[in-house]
């Protein structure tokens, strides 16, 4: 059932190109930068399990194309039509890693990211957010707060790059586990406003802990998210948040058994008179056992054997 | 007096267009808004708002839609041939709170309307604020299902192809504004919101719902490039280029408190009409008993997108005194500003 399934995917993926490595958020989009990653990286997950041998052919175009479409500060914006923010670069950078070569393009997108900070917010008296706003991480959009799923994406490639280290991967790691939600898991970024405890999200959380996967940071934040996806999880066939969610649990090598029925069930309800790429492709990583080399997380050994890089002085959600 | 939509741009039928234009300057900056009370002259704007009474969400809603909208002088002409797009508001995801987003049993009684009225099509799209994953937030707020089951499209407007527009009415530094592609499909724009208190905004009613029009990957999740150039300038600035064609507002079920997700759900049991979404936010204000004049974005739109004023509202339907009910604010001092007192005149 999950072979089918997953050739079925692929080759309705493989459809959906706009032009070479090219893929837009819906079929008739134009291309942008994150499907086309997403994409790009999945087949690369897959292979060449499918029919033909094309995958890295494909992904190869992708990363071409990224390279191609770089701004002259080395990031990647959104589209031709949003050339900035440049949000989608950290994963062009796992892209580009994944197939190798790249160097300049590569070196020019870290230098990049590590200029880019988020705003720091300077606390006041009966301060509603709950969080500490003066940790720099990563913006969405440059000139604006830290959030948590530019933080994750930019932890992985920071990861990625051997630049774990570099202080300012040190303090996103700080800004994640500040931003952990009280009873596990993480959403936007906003844990706590106005005293209230806010709701958790798959998404945000299946990033974050790919991110401290990466880092090689076990804090209790991450089994708390553990917990929290796994009581999620079983009620969602969203593509986007089952993916992100189940990559992130296996990050941390806790993947559930029901993972291959839930996310063939989720392909299922696709639709396929209106597909999705990015649906398409975060079913496709989570199905794949290359996935998380992929994001740059090794693997089960080296979390497990990671030495932990801040044990005492990161803060927890505490 | 209407906003009357024709090829998508703002046409007020009581100042000239114009008068219009040229009362932009007022607003030059997001502080002008911040502190517009009063700045607005209203003269020449009127607007008829039509309040429902509707007892919950199990009965057939698409009546007391049609009713209302008839009363405001719109019937099958206005929808007939035309794209509609109807924006809920879906902030995010919640099976346990169902009262932060625009109930399904709503949308899909619009959309029963306007199908029936001869629209070309009527499809659905919003740009979840806190959640990048919108088959998630369809999902779990239960409107996948109510759309699918109406056979409705759905537009992820946070990933929808874009373009840019000039900020015309500068109520924030902003000098132009990247929109989504599915407003040019669209001929008329009704937006769907819920009648909630907001921990930041004071309300969250038909303008500031518009904030969901605004894509995800040109301004983030949340839209914090919005928050940072200032949330009412901000509503402004969106509502004035998206010239939005009519408001429907849930209110059978709004939020108190800690709004937009975290606040206790408080019965009303109304829906909220009209086509200029200033004066039917002035009226949802009244209906939570909230001074309108005290909400900076609903005093900034006063004479410049819609009448706020209770003598330059006319009301329709049911008696906006008879319903109003007094919504919590949150207790905090960052809310002092709408705060205190009844509704003025």
């Amino acid at each position: 059932m999950t072979l089918d399934w997953t050739a079925a995917a692929r080759l309705r993926l493989l459809d959906l190109r706009r032009g070479a490595g090219a893929w837009g958020y819906r079929a008739r989009s134009i291309p942008a930068a994150e499907p086309s990653i997403l994409a790009a990286m999945a087949l690369l997950a897959l292979g060449g399990d499918g029919p033909d041998d094309a995958s890295e052919a494909v992904a190869l175009a992708s990363a071409r194309r990224l390279a191609s479409a770089r701004r002259p500060d080395g990031s990647v914006g959104v589209s031709a039509e949003v050339p900035e923010p440049g949000w989608p670069t950290p994963l062009a950078v796992l892209l580009w890693s994944s197939l190798g070569g790249f160097e300049a393009e590569r070196r020019d997108a870290v230098g990049w990211l590590i200029g880019l900070r988020g705003k720091t917010i300077a606390r006041v008296p009966n301060d509603p957010m709950g969080h500490d706003a003066s940790l720099v991480g990563w913006p969405w959009v440059a000139g604006t707060h830290s959030w948590v799923e530019p933080t994750a994406m930019a932890l992985l490639a920071l990861a990625r790059e051997g630049m774990a280290a570099h202080p300012r991967a040190t303090e996103g790691v700080r800004v994640l586990l500040d931003r952990a939600i009280p009873g596990g898991g993480w959403n936007l970024g906003n844990p706590v406003v106005f005293g209230t405890t806010l709701r958790p999200l798959p998404g945000p959380t299946g990033l974050a802990l790919l991110a401290l996967a990466a880092m090689g940071v076990r804090d209790r934040a991450v089994d708390e998210a553990i917990s929290y996806l796994n009581r999620a999880l079983p009620s969602t066939l969203a593509p986007v948040s089952l993916g992100w969610g189940l990559l992130g649990l296996r990050a941390w090598s806790a993947r559930p058994g029901w993972a291959d029925d839930r996310l063939a069930a989720a392909f299922g309800g696709t639709e396929p008179g209106d597909p999705r790429p990015v649906e398409l492709a975060l079913l496709l990583l989570a199905a794949s056992g290359r996935s998380t080399e992929i994001l740059g997380v090794s693997g089960r050994e080296t979390v497990a054997s990671a030495t932990l890089l801040y044990p005492s002085e990161v803060p927890t959600h505490d | 007096m209407t906003n009357v939509p024709t090829d998508g741009a703002i046409t007020p039928a009581g100042p000239s267009r114009r008068a219009f234009l040229a009362g932009t300057g007022l607003l030059a900056s997001g502080t002008a808004a911040a502190l517009g009370y009063r700045l607005g002259d209203e003269q020449g704007w009127r607007a008829d708002v039509f309040v429902a009474k509707t007892p919950s969400y199990d009965v057939d809603l698409a009546p007391a839609i049609r009713e209302g909208l008839a009363a405001l002088g719109l019937g099958p002409g206005w929808a007939k041939g035309k794209s509609v797009l109807l924006k809920p508001n879906l902030v995010e995801p919640s099976r346990e709170a169902p009262h932060i987003n625009t109930h399904p049993a709503l949308v899909r009684a619009a959309a029963e309307v306007f199908l029936g009225w001869g629209a070309a099509e009527v499809f659905v799209a919003e740009g979840a604020g806190h959640c990048r994953d919108s088959g998630y937030v369809l999902e779990q707020s239960g409107l996948g299902e109510a759309i699918r089951d109406a056979k409705l499209e759905f537009v992820d407007l946070n990933h929808d192809d874009v373009f840019d527009r000039a900020n015309r009415l500068r109520a924030t530094g902003l000098r132009s504004l990247h929109l989504p592609a599915s407003l040019k499909r669209a001929d008329l724009v009704v937006s769907m919101p819920k009648l909630k208190t907001h921990h930041w905004a004071g309300v969250t009613l038909s303008m500031k719902n518009l904030f969901g029009v605004m894509p995800g990957v040109a301004y983030g999740w949340p839209k914090n490039v919005l928050h940072h150039a200032g949330i009412h300038g901000s509503i402004l600035d969106i509502n004035a280029a998206v010239a939005p064609s009519l408001a429907i507002v849930d209110g059978i079920v709004g939020m108190e408190g800690d709004g937009p997700i975290m606040g206790t759900p408080k019965f009303s049991g109304l829906i909220v009409m009209g086509t200029n979404l200033a004066a039917v936010d002035a009226t949802g204000a009244r209906l939570m008993g909230i001074d309108p004049w005290r909400v900076p974005h609903l005093a900034g739109a006063s004479g410049r997108l819609g009448p706020i004023a209770e003598a330059h509202v006319r009301q329709r339907g049911e008696r906006v005194d008879a319903l109003a009910r007094s919504y919590a604010i949150l207790d905090h001092p960052s809310l002092d500003f709408v705060r205190g007192g009844r509704p003025r005149t």
